[in-house]
């Protein structure tokens, strides 16, 4: 089983690649490689991030593009996929520093809303179990750790430059993430115990 | 038995640490000797474990299969024109889906309306009075540019609704100059809702009363509450950024019942709380004379069994509606307030909702379900109602069509008076449920809507009476005076009609200005059509357009096709003279990618950037002007406990 995504294939037309530009440039390959081989992790991360996969989607375009754009930056290939990682946390912990902020918001908006996809729908049932649940209670930062570090298989150093901490930081948020994880599906468990209950209950002939 | 030599949370510390690297041999011993002591502790390290395996059992997630088509097409765009012009291709969904997330969401809502809440009425908020303080003579630009304005707008975190002003004191050319940072608000409790508000109104003339729309209890639909809202504390809007408190809404109550249906309406600074006459229901006037199929029934409040407002603060005056369009408002007066809606388990069309204030209930004032409320001018409802064209492209004259005259163009008198309809069943005490004639108007709307084509009609209609006079001059569909009655902003063309939306949306056609007093006098609409400006926007599936008081300048937005949310505003100079685009006076904004809301008062212009440009979140903005000298600022503080975005 391949549980993030990161080994979905992917293939790009020929008419799709980055031809009609005046000059194909070294950016252009690189993301082009990039994206062939992490799209699939990425955009599992940010949906598991989100909670959200069609702003995951939106939020893996960003990613790959502030990759193109920061391709000088990356100063050892080998590295490519845990700075991928970087521009991804980033743009994930910013995407949710906004959604605390802002939302812009006319009179109504409902009537000119579309409905979600069944993508969408079939999706959202996976992101909706009691460890989501509780995985999105916990802190932003250790959710991505604890994301990263299990189901992404990032390695400690990897770990630490894409969440662009130390290692020491890295591993003691990982540390802290397992307690708050713990905590919050405790606590996930009880509510659910405690309707069942209380369903029973109120089942029960009188 | 072994002897612990660590605490419980070293303990668990080295359990959590052991899943991922190895522990030294006196740490491992350590935890062991622990665990023998401890179950507690060594149960918690077995859940560690367990978590782990449950994380990496979690289903994959596969990406969606268009993702490299349009990241590809960005990319391109990044490469041909570079970073200035990057941005992110619109989602094929709407604006509604990224609120469905579990995560906290606050919401920020522009107030329309007036300024700070508070006994006398105020400037209105959003409101500039740009003072250029540099030379202005020598360069087209000063920086800074001083300004005197106040922006408010309204931040709701679950159900709690604060108010944040900020002031605006000066504004630079592009927003991001060193000596121009973000402003920052100051925050005060407001209300607290059953749900989240989508949206809130403030009356134009009572400070104190504010109309906010939110979801029902049950998610059957939005309910419309009034807002008692007591008087600012002394000195809060205005008050530097440094020296604010800002105090969490939940603190601060500050929502005073409104007088409930049953009980007598205490005395208001509003005008009509001393009007005894309650809005009838009247429909639009039928072409053959007979009075239109009785209004639908007002949508009732809440049943007395639905919670109430935690403030035991507000009046629901209508719920399990759908709201229909971007336009609801006071009338200039504050004695009415208008929107559009349709019962929300209904399939039919929306109507015209009026509420007054002192009433316990809005009513619907039309029943054909296909009028749009888009604005007030000369203390009535401008209203737009689409008339269905038969195959070969002309307005039809079919049976339904001619029950309602208003929409025929064959009899299209310059004014009509329709009988008026009060049917009990219309009355604020009703049933929720539509009655016969409710259903006859949903098989009218159905019989109209089917044919999928169609031609605005605009209107103007008495709020008290429902008496509604077509407008001949005008075929334009959502238009929008300007506040000085010079100017006219609608859509000239077709209409589609979308069964999705239950909605007629633009088709083949143009927006267009064109003189009100012209509109007004015209027999016909040709005369109008060979003066009207067009509008130098392609593509126009959905819109809002805002005119500032003086009617020289018009707010354009333009909704992205693919995702109705997202969109390119723009701010037009007007000339005086003709009504077209001023080709003098440069653009002051250019298809500049905002969320869908926007206010336009005198001299300033507030709009909200999507997230996702150059790595940034979404911040408010906020563009004052005074002639040909623009500057922006942003937003920086939204609120009590709110997180800063700062890029």
């Amino acid at each position: 089983m391949d549980p993030i995504g990161q080994y979905a294939q992917l293939s790009i037309p020929a008419d799709r690649h980055l031809t009609g530009s005046p000059a194909r440039t070294a950016a252009d390959a690189f993301v082009e490689e990039l994206f062939q081989k992490h799209h699939g992790e990425i955009y599992a991360y940010l949906a598991r991030m989100l909670r959200d996969p069609e702003l995951a989607a939106d939020l893996t375009q960003d990613a790959f593009i502030k990759a193109y754009k920061a391709h000088a930056t990356l100063e050892d290939p080998a590295h490519a996929r845990a700075w991928l990682y970087q521009i991804a946390h980033r743009v994930a912990l910013d995407e949710i520093r906004r959604r605390k902020i802002v939302r812009f918001l006319p009179w109504t908006g409902e009537s000119h809303g579309t409905a979600p996809s069944a993508e969408h729908l079939a999706l959202s049932g996976r992101l909706s179990s009691d460890l989501q649940r509780a995985l999105a209670r916990i802190p932003e930062r250790q959710r991505a750790a604890l994301l990263l570090a299990e189901l992404h298989d990032l390695s400690g150093l990897e770990l630490a430059a894409a969440l662009g901490v130390s290692h020491v930081a890295a591993r003691a948020l990982l540390t802290r993430a397992r307690d708050s994880l713990r905590r919050e599906l405790a606590s996930e468990r009880a509510a659910e115990a405690a309707a069942e209950a209380e369903a029973a209950d109120r089942s029960r002939p009188r | 038995m072994s002897r612990s030599t660590i605490s419980h949370e070293q303990a668990r510390r080295l359990a959590a640490r052991r899943l991922d690297e190895e522990l030294s041999s006196s740490d491992l011993a350590a935890l062991s000797a622990h665990f023998d002591d401890c179950l507690a502790c060594s149960a918690t390290a077995a859940g560690y474990e367990a978590d782990r395996l449950a994380l990496r059992a979690l289903p994959p997630i596969e990406p969606p299969r268009d993702l490299w088509a349009r990241t590809s097409v960005a990319l391109e765009r990044e490469h041909l024109h570079g970073p200035a012009t990057a941005r992110r291709l619109p989602r094929r969904w709407g604006p509604v889906a990224g609120l469905a997330s579990g995560l906290a969401v606050v919401l920020v809502l522009v107030i329309v309306g007036t300024g700070p809440f508070g006994g006398a009425p105020q400037r209105p908020i959003a409101q500039a009075t740009p003072r250029v303080v540099a030379s202005a003579g020598r360069q087209p630009v000063v920086t800074p540019i001083a300004v005197d304005s106040q922006v408010s707008w309204v931040v709701t975190k679950g159900p709690d609704l604060s108010l944040v002003t900020a002031n605006v004191t000066s504004v630079c050319p592009t927003g991001d100059e060193p000596g121009c940072p973000p402003i920052a608000g100051v925050s005060k409790g407001l209300a607290s809702l059953p749900t989240a508000a989508s949206a809130v109104t403030l009356s134009p003339t009572n400070g104190s009363e504010a109309i906010a729309a939110a979801p029902s209890v049950d998610q059957a639909g939005t309910t419309l509450y009034v807002l008692d809202v007591k008087p600012a504390p002394a000195g809060s809007p205005g008050t530097s950024p440094a020296s604010s408190t800002a105090v969490p809404a939940s603190s601060q109550p500050a929502i005073s019942p409104t007088p409930a249906a049953s009980q007598p309406a205490a005395p208001s600074a509003s005008p009509s709380a001393r009007t005894k006459a309650s809005p009838s229901v009247t429909p639009l006037p039928s072409a053959s004379g007979e009075a239109s199929p009785p209004a639908s029934p007002s949508i009732a409040p809440p049943a007395s069994g639905s919670p109430a407002p935690s403030a035991a603060a507000t009046l629901a005056i209508v719920s399990n509606v759908t709201l229909v369009g971007d336009e609801a408002a006071y009338s200039p007066d504050g004695q009415w307030f208008a929107f559009s809606a349709r019962p929300a388990a209904s399939t039919t069309g929306p109507d015209i909702y009026v509420w007054r204030p002192g009433q316990p209930a809005a009513v619907a004032i039309t029943s054909d379900h296909g009028t749009v409320f888009s604005g007030w001018v000369d203390g009535q409802i401008l209203a737009s109602r689409a008339i269905p064209t038969d195959s070969s492209g002309s307005p039809s004259a079919s049976p339904s069509a001619s029950s309602s005259p208003a929409a025929s163009p064959s009899a299209r008198p310059s004014s009509a008076t329709p009988k008026p309809s009060s049917s009990p069943a219309a009355g604020p005490s009703g049933p929720a449920a539509p009655g016969p004639s409710a259903s006859a108007s949903a098989a009218l709307f159905g019989a109209l809507a089917s044919r999928a084509m169609a031609t605005p009609a605009a209107f103007l209609i008495q709020p008290a009476t429902g008496q509604a006079t077509r407008l001949t001059g005008l075929d334009g569909w959502r238009p929008v005076v300007d506040p000085s009655g010079r100017w006219v902003a609608y859509w000239a063309g077709s209409l589609a009609f979308d069964p999705a939306s239950l909605q007629w949306q633009p088709a083949q056609g143009r927006l267009e200005v064109a003189s009100w007093p012209a509109v007004k006098a015209a027999p016909d609409p040709s005369s109008v059509t060979a003066s009207a400006r067009v509008l130098p926007f392609d593509d126009v599936a959905d819109w809002d357009v805002s005119w500032d008081e003086a009617g020289s300048h018009l707010g354009v937005w333009i909704a992205d096709t693919n995702n109705p949310g997202l969109g390119s505003l723009s701010l037009l100079t007007i000339d005086g003279a003709s009504g077209a685009v001023s080709s003098v006076t440069p653009q002051l904004l250019s298809a500049t990618l905002a969320e869908r809301g926007f206010t336009l008062k005198d001299g300033q212009l507030v709009w909200a950037s999507p997230p996702g440009q150059d790595g940034n979140g979404s911040h408010l903005s906020v563009l004052a002007w005074s002639g040909p000298n623009a500057g922006k600022t942003t937003i920086q503080s939204l609120g009590p406990g709110v997180v800063l975005l700062l890029h």
